[in-house]
Formats: C-alpha cells, structure tokens, sequence
C-alpha cells in the first residue's frame, strides 16, 4: 500500500536521501533499520510530508502523496509517531488522545477509538487527566503512539520508539504493536536503531546506510544475516 | 575607490555650500539629512548589521542631547561638547547592554521600547520645562557653524560605518545576524559582540543627540526623548536599504523631502508613506533602496552580502 | 485607608480593561511567534469606530461591540491574506523578524492615518451613564469600569470555553505548542493560523469599544500597545488565565505607584516592573515556556 520509488530528499543544499525505493504491502509489519543518522527519520518525514523531496515519487494506496499537503496525508490514513513524541506536553493525556482524532472522519468514533487505546494502554486510561508532559518516559511513548492510532489509521509510521526507554518497556511496547497490526490489520512501518526487536516482529525489514537502501529481506532473514550481526548487533 | 573619490567630491562639495549658496533652507535640509543619516546609522549598526531590532534610540539620542546641552551651558566648547555628549550615550549603553542582551529577538524589541518610554515619561516629569541655548548663542544664531557640525559628525558616522563595512568586527556582526548560533558554536562571543555594537550605536546616537541641541535653539527637555526618534530611524534604514553603508543616506535624504513637501500641507503624512513603503520593503524589498539601485545598475555597492533564504526543513 | 481602596478600586476596574487589550496580542503571538505591536493602533480604530457609530447612530457602545467584533474579524482575515501570508515563504528566524517590522509599520499607518483623518484632538463618547458611578461603602466605582469587568469576564470565559471544548479551539492550542505535531494530527497549520490572527483582531475590537468611553485620541495606540506587552509578558505566553492575572496585577501595580509617588509616574511603575519581569522571569507570573 505504500511504495517509495526513487526519492531524493534534499536539506537545503545537502543530499540526504539518494534513489531510495521500496514498499509495504497492506497489512505487513516492516522494519527500516539502520545508524544515527543513516536517513531514517528523513524517509519517514518525506513519507508523511513534512518534508520535501527533490526527486522520486510516494505513493498511498495507488495514488501519489508527495504533491499534497502533510495534514492531507493524514487524511488518506497515515500516521506518523514522530521522533521525539513531539507530544503536546501542556495538554492533558485526554486531549492528547482528542487530537490524535481530529480529522472529519474519525471524530465520530472517538469514544470507540478511546475505549480500544485504552485497552492497549491501560495506564493511559488512569492518567487520563495528567499533563502529557508529566508522564513518564515510556507512558508518553505510549500515548504517542495511542494518538497516532486515534486517527484510525492504514498506514502507521513509528520513529525511534525505543529512545531513552527502559529495554521492557520497549518489549511491551513492541508486542503491542503487533496487537495493533493484526486484528485492524494497520501497516506498520518502524523506523529503528534497536534492531532486534524491530526485526522480531516484522515480516520484511530494509537496511538504509548514508542515505540509501543498502538491503532488505524477511524479517527473520535479517536477524540470522551476517551483515546485519556486525554492523548492528555487535555480534561476530 | 571610485566611490571613494566620489563620495569626497560630494563632501568637498557641500562644505563649499555654504560659501555659495546664503539660502537658510536649502542649508536646513542638508542640516536635516545629516542629522537623519547619523541617526539612522546609529541603528543600522545594532539592527542593520547585527540585526538586534532595538525600538529605544530615543534614549541615546536623547540623552546626548541632554548631556550636550548641559555641557555647552556650562560654557564648553561645542566639539568638545559633544564628545561628551557621546561618551555619555555609551556609557549608558554599556550599562544596558548588560540586561539587555539577555533577551532575545522580540523581547530585545520590546525591551528597546520599554527603556524609550521608560527614558521618555521619566524625562517629561524631572525636567518639565524648556531647554534653553548659552545666551549669547541665542541673540547671534548662526546656521552656519552647525552646518559644519553636522556636516562633520555625518562623514564621521559614514567613515565609522564603512570601515565596519568591510572589518573583521563588522564581519563578526553580520554573523550574528545571520546565524547566531552557528557564530556561537565557531567561537564568537556572541554577547560581546552584541554589546560593542550597541555601543557603538548608542555613540553615533549620542552624537545625533548633540548635534539635535546644537541644531534647535529651544525645545521642551523631552521632545529629543520623544518616541519618534525611536522610530523614524528604523524606517529610514530599512527603507534605504539596513546594512549598508549607502542605505540610510539615501534613506535620509528621501526622508526629509518627503518630510519638507507634505510640511506645509498635512503634518505627519511623511509617516504615514513611509510606513506604507516599508511594510512594502518587508515584503518585497528586503534590501531597500539600495537593492533597486543594485538591480538596475549590477553594481555591488558598498555594503556586506545578505543572507539567502536557507530553510533546512 | 479608604483612599487606598478607592485608588485600587480603579486600578482593578484599569486592570479588567489592560487584560480585554492583551487577549489579542497574546492569542496571536502564542499561535505563531508574531509579535503584533500594531494592536494597539487597532484598538484606537475601534474606538474611533465606536465614536462616529454613535456619532451617527447613537448606538449605545455596549452594543456595538456586537457589530466591532465580527467586523474586525473580517478585517484581520484580510490583513492577514494580504501581508502575513506572504511571510510564510521566509524561514523561522527572518519570518519572526519581518512580522515585528511590519506590524511595527502597521501601528505607525494607523496612528498617522487616524491624526488625519480624525486630527489628534481627544474624543469620547459620552451616554447617559458615562460618569455615574456606583457607591459602595464610601468607595466609587464607576459603571463603565464595572461594564467593563464584565465583559472581561464574559469574553474570557468564552475565549476560555472555545479553546478547551471545541476541537478548533483545542487545535489552535496545540499549533500554539507544537505546529509539526499538530500537523501530524491533520490540523492545517496555515488555517489555524489565519483564524487565530482573524480572532485576534476581532478581540481588538471590544477593549476598542470600551475605549471610547473614555477620553481618547490617536496617540493611545502607543499607549495601548504598551499594556498589552506589559500584560503579555507578566501573564506568560499561551496562558489565558495569566492574562487576567496580569491585566489585574497591572492595574494593582499601577495603582500602588498612583497612591505612592503620585499619578504622573503611574506608567513608570508598570513599565520598571515590565523590564524586570522580562530579565528575570521572561515566562511570566504564570506561563510556563520563556
């Protein structure tokens, strides 16, 4: 349902994505692996349009989405979790979750949509009237993502969650994920540092270096490679 | 050097006037656009260059003139005066510069205009009164020899202001301006800077202020500390072009036409042009006047390259 | 004792109005970081406005403001299309800058076109409760003061009811926070923006109207816009509760200088307390970002 086809991103004069392609199908799981500053978090700016490209072409479902505007994106169905969170820290849990729904369609389902993040998040559900900007690390990461589910979403972009977490936060955040692409069947394209539990649960992943995809494979493919042992697992 | 030639011509030239021309106007207007030019240097060089917006001129403008007056009662020679005058002004700003750099951007704005209103209420209620010229240069006012002084401190602010044009502290000011946080990181003290340059402002204002006194037989103490001191220099170098050398002369000059035309008929309607024409600047002309000039002639004249728009995101 | 009280009665009753003429300004410099110093020129032509309305129609200005506010809506919407709109080509630092200067223009248009038009000569508009005053216990308080306590209390209270109940309102909060993540959630930044600006004007119109009850002339707009910083900076920004703290707290300062040095030196004490605020609490007596 999305395919990149040989984008070029540019940051003012400086190149920082060269031809990348590739694709996710609908209901895949697929991880986009690599180092500090490898790219990553651009092809996922470019993919939402926040950012710009030079050259290539993003498709939705079909249909070109890099001529359109970022909040428009969000309208054909995809979500970014961004870096960082990026939440909105002097608002409440709740009304983190309300903007997360704010386009026309999901605004008739809040409720239900409420309801099913809480499900997966209970802890939201009792900090429900916090400041977002008072939880802890792994809640707010929580909540980023619960927002970003609240627009109910095909396409899901996840940047960096595990950043500055707990390593069992981030496990349970990971199984998560994978509840949340079954029974929806949401796409989920993670973009990681952390290789491993990104590539347990994907189906497919791509390695991205400087700026180009350098491979790609099934997730478990990956895991077992020897490329991917020493350069990211520090392993071999 | 060709304009270099020029530009002593030109002063050659006006400080022959007055052996020519007796006419009392046309040696006003020069007077007027002299003391604009210093005035409007003085803010080109903390906003044009260094691009601190400050909206509080009307403080060092005004205290120069309080300082000269004083001095000049009290029976000191006008030149030296206004040395005084100046010196005054930049202590001032030292001292302000202080505080005052530790606000940023808008906040430095209001700040700026915070201290002028702070300097002009202040002003209006210790000193309620009419400030008075010594006596005997009341009875024998003498347009002359402060056609000389203004002529004088003009060339000095335009000689200052082109040497910064092409120095290393100019250089450093421009950095700031255009990027002020990659000059910290490559080892610009970026506060030091600041505060050079607003004194070296406050001085060319403090000079301003002097020759204001010197200029205007009698006023009410608080008319140099009015706002529109503040004001008008912001729109004559942005207009003209701020960060140039050439910018606020010409800024200056369109300035007091526009000012002597609609005098006789409606006021203060060189403002209101003016603000119209500058919002205009903003928009389409971010290098003033200037920047036309440049465009129809493809001449670089003398002043430091503008940043380009550079929007990594 | 009672000429303390009554000192600080008007004060407050000041107050009330100095957190009407900051609404504005601190909406729209909360949503995008554009300092809009022409606020106080545009309260000034909401008092002229209000004047020649009643000049002509006798229309009582309490009403009025019904027709001030949607017709400075407008305004703003088209001030906004046709100059800020195009800042929106420029990056962060030099957009932030040029809206300074161009709003700095703007004040300076609108006072020189408002001398004139209207000459500086000071107006009001007198009613038929214009200096009558109510008697609490020895303490005067005039009605137009309380009027306007009232509609300060009204107006923020519904400003306050749209940001947190409406999902506009919650959208124009979240842009004042963060505009890539409200872009993340769908929200179109620009709109967001040109209604903030558009509310914004409209919010000049009503301390305007109220203005005009008082003797004015063009020269308020430096004055007004004063306030409105002065309230800006001790509220915070992004806090409308903090601006009706400042609004009071000014009014209160201003007061204490009032019955302490004397009415000439009223302004200073605010504007001392203004420079202070900014070098040592720049976030203000109740907002939480610098």
């Amino acid at each position: 349902m999305l395919e990149v086809h040989r984008v070029d991103v540019h940051y003012g004069d400086i190149q920082a994505l060269w031809n990348v392609s590739f694709r996710v199908e609908d209901g895949e799981i697929v991880s986009l692996i690599g180092s500090n500053g490898a790219g990553k978090t651009t092809v996922l700016k470019t993919i939402s349009g926040i950012l710009g490209l030079t050259q290539g072409s993003v498709m939705i479902d079909g249909v070109r989405s890099d001529t359109i505007k970022a909040y428009q994106i969000v309208e054909r169905g995809v979500s970014l979790v961004p870096e960082g969170r990026r939440l909105f820290r002097d608002m409440t849990v709740l009304e983190n979750l309300e903007l997360g729904g704010y386009i026309g369609k999901a605004r008739p389902r809040k409720d239900e949509n409420l309801k099913w993040v809480f499900q997966m998040f209970p802890i939201l559900d009792k900090r429900v009237h916090q400041l977002a900007g008072t939880l802890s690390g792994g809640e707010q990461q929580m909540l980023a993502i619960a927002r970003g589910l609240m627009s109910e979403p095909k396409l899901l972009l996840v940047d960096e969650l595990s950043l500055g977490l707990a390593p069992l936060i981030v496990k349970h955040i990971y199984m998560t994920l994978k509840e949340i692409n079954r029974p929806k069947n949401t796409t989920i394209l993670i973009v990681e540092q952390n290789v491993r539990l990104a590539l347990e649960i994907s189906d497919r992943g791509y390695i991205i270096e400087n700026g180009r995809i350098t491979g790609e494979g099934k997730g478990s493919e990956l895991l077992r490679s020897d490329k991917v042992k020493s350069a990211y697992l520090a392993m071999g | 050097m060709r304009q270099l030639l020029l530009f002593l011509a030109l002063v050659i030239c006006l400080a022959l006037m007055p052996l020519v021309i007796t006419k009392v106007y046309v040696l006003n207007l020069i007077i007027l656009i002299c003391l604009y030019t210093i005035l409007s240097h003085s803010w080109n060089i903390l906003g044009g260059y260094t691009g601190q917006i400050s909206l509080g001129h009307s403080t060092f403008f005004g205290i120069g003139a309080l300082i000269f007056r004083y001095l000049w009662t009290l029976g000191i020679p006008p030149y030296l005066a206004l040395c005084g005058a100046s010196i005054s002004s930049l202590l001032l700003a030292s001292v302000i510069g202080f505080p005052a750099f530790k606000l940023k951007g808008h906040y430095f704005a209001i700040g700026t205009l915070a201290l002028s209103m702070i300097g002009s209420i202040t002003v209006q209620n210790i000193f309620p009164g009419v400030s008075f010229p010594p006596p005997q240069f009341l009875s024998k006012y003498d347009l002359v020899p402060i056609y000389y002084m203004a002529l004088t401190v003009a060339v000095i602010t335009i000689g200052l202001v082109s040497f910064l044009n092409r120095s290393k502290l100019g250089l450093a000011f421009v950095c700031i301006r255009d990027e002020e946080d990659a000059a910290e990181s490559i080892g610009i003290n970026t506060f030091k800077y600041k505060v050079i340059s607003m004194t070296l402002s406050a001085l060319i204002a403090g000079l301003g202020g002097g020759l204001f006194s010197f200029y205007v037989a009698s006023y009410y103490y608080y008319v140099p500390f009015e706002l529109g001191w503040s004001f008008d220099p912001v729109l004559i170098a942005s207009i003209g072009g701020a960060g140039t050398v050439a910018g606020p002369v010409l800024g200056s000059i369109v300035f007091v036409i526009l000012k002597e035309l609609f005098a006789i008929s409606l006021g203060q309607m060189n403002v209101l042009i003016f603000g119209i024409v500058f919002i205009f600047t903003v928009l389409f002309l971010p290098k003033g006047l200037i920047g036309i000039l440049e465009m129809i002639q493809g001449v670089k004249t003398l002043r430091m390259p503008l940043r380009r728009g550079h929007d990594p995101s | 004792m009672l000429r303390f009280i009554q000192i600080l009665s008007y004060g407050l009753l000041n107050g009330a109005l100095y957190s009407l003429v900051a609404l504005g300004l601190s909406l729209v410099f909360g949503v995008m970081n554009y300092l809009m110093v022409a606020h106080g020129g545009l309260i000034m032509l909401a008092a002229y406005t209000t004047f020649w309305a009643f000049f002509y129609t006798h229309m009582d200005p309490f009403l009025f403001i019904l027709v001030v506010t949607p017709l400075f809506f407008i305004i703003g919407w088209i001030l906004f299309k046709v100059l800020f709109q195009s800042l929106m080509k420029f990056p962060e630092g030099e957009k932030i800058k040029n809206s300074l200067l161009i709003s700095f223009g703007l004040l300076l248009i609108f006072s020189n076109l408002a001398i004139l038009f209207w000459t500086a000569d000071e107006r009001a508009v007198t009613t038929i409760y214009s200096g009558k005053v109510l008697d609490v216990f020895g303490v005067r308080l005039p009605y137009i003061g309380l009027g306007g306590v009232a509609i300060a209390i009204i107006v923020i209270s519904a400003l306050h009811l749209f940001l947190t109940r409406t999902y506009f309102g919650k959208a124009i909060r979240a842009v004042s926070l963060d505009h890539e993540a409200a872009t993340l959630m769908g929200i179109n930044v620009s709109k967001v923006c040109l209604v903030a600006f558009s509310i914004g004007f409209a919010l000049a119109g009503i301390p305007g109207v109220i203005t005009s009850l008082h003797a004015f002339n063009p020269a308020i707009s430096f004055e007004l816009t004063n306030k409105a910083l002065i309230v800006l900076i001790l509220a915070g920004v992004g806090s409308i509760k903090g601006v009706l703290i400042g609004g009071f707290f000014l009014g209160a300062i201003e007061a204490a200088g009032v019955y302490l040095v004397g009415t000439p030196y009223r302004e200073v004490f605010g504007l001392i307390l203004f420079v202070l605020i900014l070098m040592f609490r720049p976030q203000g007596l109740a907002g939480k970002r610098a």
